[in-house]
């Protein structure tokens, strides 16, 4: 009005460009708008549906293990309950006295229910597992309790049971959660971050047979994580793991587990015609029960910190000089090269001078003259020395570790197996810098010196010379079962590691030799059994004078027609102990044991019955649990009896 | 234009208008449904309320002489100014901002009216300065007035709301024939101070490492160094300008003056701004620096947008948003449920609407017999457009999330009822544009 009649006095183009830049950007947005929902709308659709769809891993329940004899499992799942907390189902001002509450109940700081359900979790509908490892009596407590633990709930968990508790240890290993390292490797094999995995032994060995396939069940869930309805995809069942049927016995394996009692060792017996292993024992050991239990992580550690390593499987980690033992490796290379008549004798003082350096018998006044079968009985290095330098050759002695498998894994089917060590003139140029000696093959011609073996090792040479000149693969799964229909989908047929060149007859003169040794030889006073045997005992020497390692290799029984009744023993027993001279003792319990169908209770007896020598000393045989403390009047005897070194 | 009225009314205008509410009714009822189809809210018959008593006061406001309203201008700012304050002091504090006041559970959100109040006392300011504008003192005067509700809901803090008052000011003031270099200068600090204030958290949160330069920023000291330089920069110029009547030193001065302006402003804006709103600012330029926690919102809606497709999912049919993955799905993120639901379909009809609604309030402008009403209907369309192109670049994952509503579709009788008086405004102005 104040501006005249002909209307206001803006220029109409600042408001047309007002509306230029109006409708730029409302047909820019048009345009964005566009390619957003209509040019890349598919992707947006995918992510939507990722977002709103979540799977929930349904475990898959893992395979047993069974013994051979397959009469009750050795490795089962024992059920367990886990208790989780879903948070946004407790009242904001409750949820600091529930949290007290639960931990106070089931003795976990409290500090570990915040850690596992920070503040911004509070609102999310999705449980988190506290604690697992319950059993039905805390949960009964909790079910009782309910309305003083609003959010808690629970779910079944079935944890790892191994119903023998720490016998077979170190075949079957144990299980634990997946590590980011191991997913790592293993994502691409179906392994999520949920999966329980086989850490050691057969769990880990055959985790892929045993673990199954895990099942998905699918939901659509809301940003709390909240479940409001099925996804309209069907749910993937979980595929139950199969069964593992072991080549062990258990009756075996516990004698052999109470023959080796509280020491330091290894125990092994093998049957050599077809490579089964009947018992496995490594000492100490651990009950991986435990780590599965609530506080189930302490004794972990704690067995994770012992000195003595509980988890190594001294079968087939341990490496130890052979000693003695390797005097049969020698008697088969002296008989087969025809390399000195086995009639004729050397003369031993009790000693050997080679060049300026004097290598002792263990007899200090010498065995006099002997010839090979009464060298090896008599364990007499000299006779030994002699070969080895003068008749075999450093070559000759490496080429029959070779044959016989030394310095080789045997391949059997457990992880972490250990080569040992035969030790040429090149590895020892290229490790020390230094030319291979005289002295080394001195050292070597009775098994001392650079020479490194391990248990399993040992068997399998004894093995050969029992199937006089073949070895099967060592193993300890027998079959694979349905664990269903407990039908046999898969059977481990007995399969050559290695054949000899080696005449049978030269083998039978080792057998024979070997009886000789058991009936006229060192060790004739503690192998009291019943059984015809042969065997070796060994005694390594450590830098420590008063420390020697106990070896005892046997086969039994000697003589038979039948290869199925062959069964060889390996006992290793480590200079660690005070007991450290228990290798041929064991195998006498072992061998007598298994000969005799008995289990170690009454082999004890037996063997007592038998008028044993360790009455005959003044000292009743110690039972299992009695060894650790009745130890030094047994010890006097094993000194003078079985120290054949 | 007179055949698309009836009784004087801009028939297009209204029809557009009451597309959108009822657009916004819908959608309002569908957020508050959950993926069951169980309705937990009844907001959608508050807004339905709000709608029917904001369509009588748009009514009474067309049938009304806007002149008078000039005459009112002063006092109703005074007013809306008085509870503004009366907010910081008593209001009740609802999602980090005390912005409502209000007994029990009737309230009102006093800064929507206040970009109304604003809008009417700059168009009678300019109308009885019109001439004069050109002139430093009068501009800004008119600054002022858009100053003092931006601080006063600054303090809120709302920041969105507060960001609305420039566009608005900047628009009405072009209009009103202000120099293009005062609104330059605004324009130019403005940016400059956005990104000084930014830079530092930038810097931080997305780059992961500290860059050189930027500690001129940061660092009080080198602050005040970089400050004092460029003010005797700014200096200088005025005395070039004065001494040896060279009009280049102006520019000197006119450009110093825009990186002090900025400087200052970004040492206030950093103290200011809390530390989400900072966070906000941070994940509009990359949404992953954050994704469960503030860059949660954009990821979400995005992708809701992006899941509609063409046609959309339907009608409460939408999974991100009953799903409850968009947050203030009434309110801030309602275009991002309608453009899940209706897709891209649906989200063109808005803009249509909308653009139908801003054009007929240009030509209404075009065609006011008075100044005064080409200042309110200019001040109403910036208005509009700017709550538009901030609200739904938010949604669409292209404007920093700012939290300020959709004009017409989104949940709020005050942000309803602010529109309403808006296009009632518009509509007195045709009414009323023949002189008598």
């Amino acid at each position: 009005m104040r501006n005249g009649s002909g209307g206001h006095t803006v220029p109409r183009r600042r408001l047309y460009l007002l509306g230029g830049v109006i409708l730029v950007v409302v047909v820019g947005y048009v345009a964005y708008l566009f390619s957003l929902q209509v040019v890349r709308g598919y992707i947006y659709a995918l992510r939507a549906e990722q977002v709103t769809r979540r799977s929930m891993v349904i475990a898959a329940p893992r395979g047993e293990i069974y013994d051979r004899n397959v009469s009750s499992p050795v490795a089962t799942s024992r059920e367990s309950f886990a208790v989780e907390i879903n948070p946004a189902e407790i009242r904001r001002d409750e949820i600091d006295a529930v949290f007290a509450r639960l931990a106070e109940y089931l003795r976990i700081p409290v500090s570990r229910i915040y850690d596992r359900i920070p503040e911004r979790r509070y609102t999310v509908y999705q449980p988190v597992e506290i604690a697992s490892g319950l059993s039905f009596r805390s949960i009964t407590y909790l079910a009782e309790h309910k309305s003083s633990f609003p959010g808690v709930s629970w779910r079944i968990k079935p944890v790892r049971y191994y119903p023998d508790g720490d016998t077979f240890s170190h075949v079957l290993g144990y299980v634990g959660d997946i590590t980011p390292e191991e997913l790592q490797i293993l994502y691409n094999r179906g392994y999520t971050s949920s999966s329980v995995i086989g850490k050691a032994g057969v769990e880990v060995q055959y985790d892929e047979v045993l673990r199954g396939a895990d099942g998905r069940q699918f939901r659509t869930v809301d940003a709390q994580g909240r479940r409001v309805g099925d996804s309209g995809q069907a749910d993937i069942p979980p595929e139950q793991g199969l069964d593992v049927v072991l080549t062990l016995d258990r009756e075996i394996q516990k004698l052999a587990q109470s023959a080796l009692g509280e020491r330091i060792g290894a125990a092994l017996v093998l049957k050599p015609a077809t490579g089964e292993i009947l018992a496995m024992v490594s000492y100490p050991t651990f009950d991986a029960n435990l780590f599965y239990e609530e506080g189930g992580a302490n004794y972990f550690t704690e067995v994770s910190l012992d000195p003595r390593w509980p988890f190594i499987n001294r079968t087939i980690q341990a490496q130890e000089s052979p000693a003695s033992t390797f005097k049969v490796l020698m008697t088969t290379a002296v008989i087969q090269e025809e390399a000195f008549p086995l009639t004729q004798t050397v003369f031993c003082p009790g000693y050997r001078q080679y060049g300026n350096r004097v290598f002792a018998c263990h007899k200090q006044f010498g065995h006099g003259d002997v010839a090979l079968m009464e060298a090896l009985a008599e364990s007499c290095n000299v006779y030994y020395y002699t070969m080895g330098t003068d008749y075999l050759g450093r070559d000759t002695i490496i080429e029959y570790s070779t044959r016989f498998g030394l310095g080789e894994r045997t391949g059997v089917d457990l992880p972490g197996e250990k080569l040992g060590l035969v030790p040429t003139p090149e590895w020892k140029e290229r490790t020390f810098n230094t030319p291979w000696v005289g002295g080394d093959t001195v050292n070597m011609s009775i098994g001392q010196g650079f020479l490194l073996v391990t248990p399993i090792q040992m068997a399998n040479m004894v093995a050969m010379i029992v199937n006089k000149g073949t070895v099967y693969q060592p193993h300890v799964v027998r079959e694979i079962r349905d664990p269903v229909s407990h039908e046999v989908l898969e059977t481990f047929e007995p399969e050559v590691l290695r054949t000899s060149t080696i005449r049978p007859e030269t083998f039978q003169l080792v057998q024979d030799a070997l009886h000789g040794v058991i009936v006229d030889g060192t060790p004739q006073i503690v192998m009291t059994t019943n059984a015809p045997m042969g065997g070796k005992t060994g005694t390594s020497e450590t830098a420590l004078e008063e420390e020697k390692h106990s070896w005892f290799i046997g086969f039994a029984p000697y003589g038979s027609e039948d290869p199925d009744d062959y069964v060889v023993t390996v006992v290793w027993v480590d200079a660690a102990n005070e007991w450290d001279w228990w290798g041929p003792y064991a195998t006498n319990i072992i061998i007598h044991g298994i000969y005799n169908n008995l289990n170690f209770e009454q082999t004890i007896q037996d063997l007592r019955r038998r008028r044993d020598p360790w009455l005959w000393y003044g000292r009743g045989l110690p039972s299992a649990s009695e060894q650790g403390t009745s130890g030094q009047g047994v010890r006097a005897a094993g000194d003078d009896s079985a120290g054949g070194a | 234009m007179r055949e698309r009225s009836v009784l004087g009314v801009d028939l297009l205008l209204i029809i557009a208008v009451l597309s959108l509410v009822s657009i916004g009714v819908l959608f309002v009822y569908s957020s508050g449904v959950t993926s069951d189809g169980i309705s937990f809210t009844n907001e959608w018959i508050r807004q339905l309320i709000w709608a029917g008593v904001g369509l009588l006061i748009l009514a009474g406001i067309s049938i009304l002489d806007y002149a008078r309203i000039r005459d009112w201008a002063p006092y109703i700012y005074g007013v809306i100014m008085l509870a503004l304050i009366g907010t910081l002091v008593f209001g009740r504090v609802v999602k980090g901002a005390r912005s409502w006041i209000g007994i029990g559970e009737l309230g009102i959100q006093p800064s929507e009216f206040a970009k109304i109040a604003t809008v009417l006392l700059l168009a009678a300011y300019f109308d009885r300065n019109a001439t004069a504008l050109r002139r430093p003192r009068v501009f800004s005067v008119s600054l002022l007035i858009a100053l003092v509700p931006m601080g006063l809901i600054l303090l809120q803090p709302d920041l969105g709301t507060a960001l609305v008052f420039v566009p608005v000011f900047l628009m009405m003031a072009f209009v009103a024939g202000a120099r293009p270099t005062y609104i330059f200068f605004i324009l130019a600090a403005g940016a400059l101070l956005v990104v000084f204030t930014v830079l530092p958290s930038w810097a931080r949160e997305i780059r992961g490492e500290s860059i050189a330069i930027i500690n001129l920023l940061t660092d009080p000291r080198l602050l005040t160094m970089v400050t004092v330089a460029v003010a005797l920069v700014a200096a200088l110029g005025v005395l070039g300008v004065v001494f040896m009547k060279r009009r280049p030193f102006g520019w000197v001065t006119y450009g110093a003056g825009i990186v002090l302006t900025a400087l200052l402003g970004s040492a206030v804006a950093r103290r200011v701004l809390q530390g989400y709103q900072m966070m906000r600012l941070i994940v509009f330029l990359d949404p992953n620096v954050d994704p469960r926690g503030a860059g949660w919102n954009i990821i979400q809606s995005v992708t809701a947008v992006g899941s509609g497709g063409l046609a959309g999912k339907g009608w409460l049919s939408g999974t991100q948003s009953h799903l409850q993955y968009l947050p203030e799905q009434s309110t801030d993120f309602i275009f991002s449920i309608l453009a899940e639901e209706w897709g891209f379909i649906g989200a063109a009809a808005v803009f249509l609407a909308y653009a139908v609604v801003m054009v007929r309030g240009l030509v209404i402008a075009a065609k006011a017999k008075d100044n005064f009403a080409v200042y309110v209907a200019t001040g109403v369309v910036s208005m509009l457009f700017f709550h538009l192109a901030v609200n739904v670049g938010m949604a669409i994952g292209i404007m920093p999330i700012t939290g300020i509503p959709l004009f017409f579709l989104s949940y709020g009788g005050s942000s309803l009822w602010t529109a309403f008086i808006g296009v009632g405004l518009l509509m007195s102005i045709y009414q009323h544009r023949y002189r008598y």
